[in-house]
């Protein structure tokens, strides 16, 4: 499926620009951690962003940092610990290298999404080459603006179709203090999703809210100064049968969440967006298919859905549609999109963005 | 035209088509007083059907419209365009879903701000995004200008709480983008829809996201001697690693309208206010506030007082939401300025807008976000008084080019709308501005949504220089 | 909000006016709070609406006609008043525009009778609740009373409370800290006489002497709110007389 031409590997936004203008087909490709995104059945020229690398401008003071987009996110993560700060959004495939511009165009979030927003929420300006060619900056460099329209938004989950990033400006918040996470038991699907709302609707202000793959342990995360997570935590545990994790177990179960260790190493992988009420729905559809393994993220908001290569995608593509869902899937062979509708101006954005389709089609 | 009228005439009865000279001077402005325009007619629909009728009604008949909420703009984004119509959505009341189980509300466009947190209070939710005209302006129009408040830093703007669109577009054509899910598959198009300035479409149906309530506040009032010691203490705060709610400067001049207005107890002789925020569970914010608290005592505040209940906490905040308005008392007519500067620079910006303002001979108020760097310098002026208002402006002008010049923006929340048109091509160049045109188009082929808005006319700067656009040339937009 | 009133064209009145209309920003918070506003949902019947029109009308660019009615259709009530932040004093605008507009709007027979009949009575406690009483015995036959009168007798209470009298002079009870004169009103102490009642009672017992001036009547209110500015001055100039 992939036709693979020569690879280009700009170094600076400038030379991007001209890698784009000079091919009539291309698609950028970060750390492939996400390689569907990548499989385009017409074949482009890959423009590899692996050299296109390095944080521009970072001030703490103003809560923003600017990238190229093939920074990984580990290393802005170490270089935002640094001044005790962080993305709040937890990005997914850190080990793995995946790319801040990567995690844009797939607009895959990690769980501590659940508290103060994803990556939509905290890009803030970009630059990108369009289909023309052009190098162009939208957005802005500071926390507040709503000056143009707001295109860094729409680039989150844009996959690529609609221009390649270049460089990436983000809202970035002060870490907490303390983090603490609580494993929840419960007896099932059903009793797990009331958890969810329930601890959602709380005034504990969980970090992150996630069910695992067995469906009935919630991971819930709190966030703050530590003596007040004690207190917190103790009140969530009488509520709920469980234990606080200590530090490194933590870690490690956030890290498996974090890299898709819980996932198959081959067969499909896919996101979906769900509400918690659908998550006994979805549970039962991946018993039905064996082997099926399912991970709700952000209080029910998000799943990853993980099919064995036994299972037949279109089995699994027709029920989830069935259920009235929409998902995009991030690895192995199956259709992109799922139960998403065509619209007049999603073609009409494309010709706008991209009159040349020099960017794959945003049908697959 | 008239005849485009008489057409319209017949899409509704004849109580809701609005075309008589008191009806239409009710209309010609928002809060940007300085603009007036009487359209041709106002439409009243009562449902989102008849919405999309009057749309495509216009795509037909290629007639401008302008969508109005309830014309609390401070940037002329509801200013009529006199060949042309408004659409009235005050009329579209309906909260049509309130779950809170899953924490969202699904709003007609219609719904007063306060009102979704007022349905939501009973399940100790509340909507986040607060302008200080939350208790008359309507989502439909926080979409459209994706309005912002005073606790953006913390928890963003409209956008960030907009979870799905149902949107009748320029081409008239009805979407449905997201739904109830915090997550969205694809390009996010709700987060292009937010802040459109309605040069997209009309939102029919809004899905927001519901934050439970904070259980504690801790608000702290300070008054500090100079604008500068404010701005360090602000400085402390956001250094501390801390994150407030929200954190507030008022300056002398929009104290005392704000005093006069509600009364407020503000300490007396400062020359600035700070409020700072901090929420969250009661253990947290027990912890927080002391660490909080000593900040501000270092700050050398000539006066520090945390509110000790939630009616001072309110009062404090009373005094603050009314200023833009309270400032009616300090002078007939005044521009709400709305520039953005890094926040580290904010005492600088302030310092240097007190020149200019000098300079020009006009006084200024200030009241800002001061935790992200958001402006609202108040110009004052009388516009009975010869060139008041050109000053006015031009002083408007030089602070909007200082805020670029820093590196931060022209608007932090209210929309570029007529108000600013003009230096949108100070902050983008010529190529940025025609890839923004051609989405424009690709929305509203027809350029009848809100035309005039947004983006330079001709004879801006930019647009003279390069002679017939692109765009133009291709028929594909026209100069307004 | 800027405007072009000459206030010297509108007489005495004319100042205050203009004055309201210059502290009106347009912000619209009065919709939020204004009644007409929340049933009728169009702005020309809002506060911030009523004040373009206002304006508009003494500025010369609008018709008294064409104001009349939305400048009707406004209660009075100034719900808007403390929602203002500007602090517009709207009272001192859509008063003295009704008592310049008295002799500008024109109405028909019928609101010409209602006007009439309503200033003839309420003001007049012995005639207001003579008048109570005849709209029980109207109601029974409320399909044979004129159409233009219908509304008035559906707002007339289904019963009314039997008359009561004050003193003339009220003593303090114990020692006297102070002492006040009561206006009784006119359509309250037929509607609610108790309120009376209970004020002078109050007063007394917190050791405050209350007079009741024989000689006083309605203050004028009715009158200056329905822009009979005539009346509304010849009831005030009374009660400047009855008073102390």
């Amino acid at each position: 499926m992939i036709q693979v031409s020569a690879l280009l590997t700009p170094t600076t936004p400038a030379e991007l620009a001209e890698a784009v203008r000079s091919q009539p087909r291309v698609l950028a490709v970060g750390a492939r951690t996400k390689p569907r995104l990548s499989q385009v059945p017409n074949g482009a020229t890959l423009v590899s962003t692996r050299a296109l690398r390095g944080i521009v401008e970072y001030e703490p003071d103003e809560f923003t940092f600017t990238a190229l987009a093939g920074t990984s996110v580990r290393e802005i993560g170490q270089v935002l610990a640094g001044k005790g700060q962080y993305l709040p959004f937890d990005p997914m495939w850190l080990e793995a290298g995946a790319t801040l511009g990567g995690t844009v165009a797939a607009g895959v979030s990690g769980p501590g999404r659940f508290r103060f927003g994803g990556v939509r929420d905290f890009i803030l300006g970009v630059r990108f080459v369009d289909g023309q060619g052009r190098l162009l900056r939208m957005g802005g460099k500071v926390v507040k603006n709503c000056a143009g329209f707001d295109l860094p938004k729409f680039f989150v989950g844009s996959l690529g179709r609609y221009g390649v990033l270049a460089e990436v400006t983000f809202k970035v918040f002060p870490a907490p203090a303390a983090r603490l996470t609580l494993k929840l038991t419960t007896s099932g699907v059903e009793a797990a999703t009331r958890v969810l709302m329930d601890a959602a609707n709380s005034r504990w202000e969980p970090d992150a809210l996630d069910l695992l793959p067995d469906g009935k342990t919630v991971c819930l995360r709190l966030a703050g100064p530590a003596p007040a997570l004690e207190t917190l935590s103790r009140e969530v545990l009488t509520r709920w049968p469980g234990q606080a994790l200590s530090t490194e177990s933590a870690e490690a179960a956030w890290s498996e969440v974090r890299e898709f260790r819980w996932a198959h190493a081959d067969g499909v992988l896919v996101k979906v967006a769900i509400t918690p009420a659908v998550v006994p729905s979805l549970d039962a559809l991946a018993r039905s298919l064996d082997g099926t393994r399912v991970h709700v993220s952000a209080g029910g908001n998000v799943a990853f859905v993980s099919l064995p290569s036994s299972v037949q995608p279109t089995a699994w593509h027709e029920r989830l549609c069935a259920l009235g869902l929409s998902g995009v899937t991030l690895r192995g062979n199956a259709p992109l999109w799922c139960g998403v509708h065509k619209t007049a101006i999603a073609s009409a954005v494309k010709q706008a963005l991209d009159p040349q389709n020099r960017f794959p089609s945003t049908d697959d | 035209m008239t005849d485009a009228r008489h057409r319209l005439a017949a899409l509704l009865p004849p109580d809701r088509v609005l075309t008589q000279p008191e009806q239409l001077a009710a209309y010609e402005s928002d809060a940007l007083t300085a603009f007036r325009t009487c359209p041709l007619a106002v439409a009243i629909p009562e449902t989102t059907d008849e919405v999309v009728k009057l749309v495509r009604f216009c795509y037909q008949e290629r007639l401008p419209f302008v969508a109005r909420g309830s014309g609390t703009s401070l940037s002329g984004g509801s200013l009529p365009v006199a060949d042309g119509i408004v659409i009235a959505l005050n009329r579209l009341t309906r909260i049509l879903r309130l779950d809170p189980a899953q924490r969202i509300a699904v709003v007609e466009p219609g719904v007063v701000n306060a009102q979704v947190s007022l349905a939501a209070a009973p399940h100790r939710l509340h909507y986040a995004p607060d302008p200080s005209s939350a208790l008359i302006c309507t989502i439909g129009g926080n979409v459209a200008f994706n309005s912002g408040g005073a606790h953006c830093l913390k928890y963003g703007m409209t956008a960030n709480h907009v979870l799905g669109i149902k949107a009748v577009l320029g081409t008239g054509e009805v979407v449905e983008w997201g739904g109830a899910s915090r997550e969205h598959i694809g390009p996010d198009w709700c987060g292009l829809f937010n802040g459109n300035e309605g040069l997209f479409g009309i939102a029919l149906e809004i899905t927001l996201q519901l934050l439970p309530r904070a259980e504690c506040f801790h608000t702290v009032l300070a008054g500090y001697r100079t604008l500068e010691q404010a701005g360090d203490a602000v400085s402390a705060v956001v250094a501390s690693g801390l994150l407030p709610g929200a954190i507030e400067i008022m300056d002398a001049l929009a104290l005392e309208a704000a005093v006069a207005a509600v009364h407020a107890d503000y300490p007396p002789g400062c020359e600035a206010v700070l409020i700072v925020e901090l929420e969250g569970p009661r253990e947290t914010v027990a912890l927080d506030r002391v660490r909080l608290d000593a900040i501000i005592a270092g700050s050398h505040p000539v006066e520090m007082r945390p509110a000790r209940d939630a009616d001072e906490r309110l009062a404090i905040w009373k005094g603050r939401k009314s200023a833009f308005s309270a400032v009616g008392r300090l002078s007939p007519d005044f521009i709400v300025q709305d520039g953005v500067v890094p926040r580290r620079r904010l005492g600088e910006a302030l310092r240097r807008i007190g020149e200019m303002a000098r300079e020009a001979g006009v006084r200024c108020a200030n009241v800002f976000h001061a935790g992200d760097g958001n402006l609202h310098p108040l110009i004052l002026y009388d516009g009975r008084e010869a060139g008041a208002l050109q000053r006015a402006e031009a002083l408007a002008g030089r602070i909007l080019r200082m805020c670029i010049e820093m590196g931060g923006s022209i608007t932090g929340e209210h929309g570029v709308g007529v108000e600013k048109l003009e230096y949108l091509p100070v902050m983008f160049n010529a190529d940025e501005i025609d890839c923004m045109m051609r989405l424009r188009a690709a929305f509203d082929p027809h350029c009848i949504a809100n035309p005039g808005k947004k983006f330079p006319r001709a004879g801006a700067p930019a647009l003279q220089q390069r002679g017939l656009h692109p765009l133009e040339k291709a028929g594909v937009l026209s100069r307004e | 909000m800027l405007h072009s009133i000459q206030p010297g064209k509108h007489g005495p009145f004319g100042e205050p006016m203009a004055h309201a209309v210059q502290a009106c920003v347009h912000c619209g918070f009065c919709l939020s709070v204004c009644p007409t506003y929340a049933e009728l949902g169009q702005e020309m019947d809002s506060p911030r609406g009523r004040i373009v029109l206002m304006k508009q009308v003494l500025e010369g660019s609008l018709s008294w006609d064409a104001a009349q009615l939305h400048i009707d259709r406004c209660l009075g009530c100034l719900a808007c008043e403390p929602a203002c932040p500007s602090g517009v004093s709207y009272r001192d605008l859509i008063g003295p525009f009704r008592a310049l507009a008295g002799s500008k709007f024109k109405r028909s027979g019928a609101d010409k009778l209602r006007r009439w009949l309503a200033g003839q009575t309420i003001p007049y406690p012995s005639r207001f609740r003579l008048s109570l009483h005849a709209a029980s015995l109207g109601r029974a036959v409320r399909s044979l009373v004129p159409g233009a009168l219908q509304s008035m007798l559906d707002l007339a209470p289904p019963c009314v409370p039997p008359a009561q009298a004050w003193p003339r002079v009220t003593p303090a009870c114990g020692e006297r800290r102070a002492r006040v004169a009561l206006l009784t009103g006119c359509a309250q102490q037929v509607l609610d006489p108790d309120i009376n009642t209970a004020t002078i009672e109050v007063l007394a017992r917190n050791g405050v002497e209350v007079l009741v001036p024989p000689a006083q009547g309605c203050c004028g209110g009715l009158a200056w709110h329905a822009g009979a500015s005539n009346a509304a001055q010849a009831f005030a100039k009374r009660n400047l007389a009855a008073f102390p």
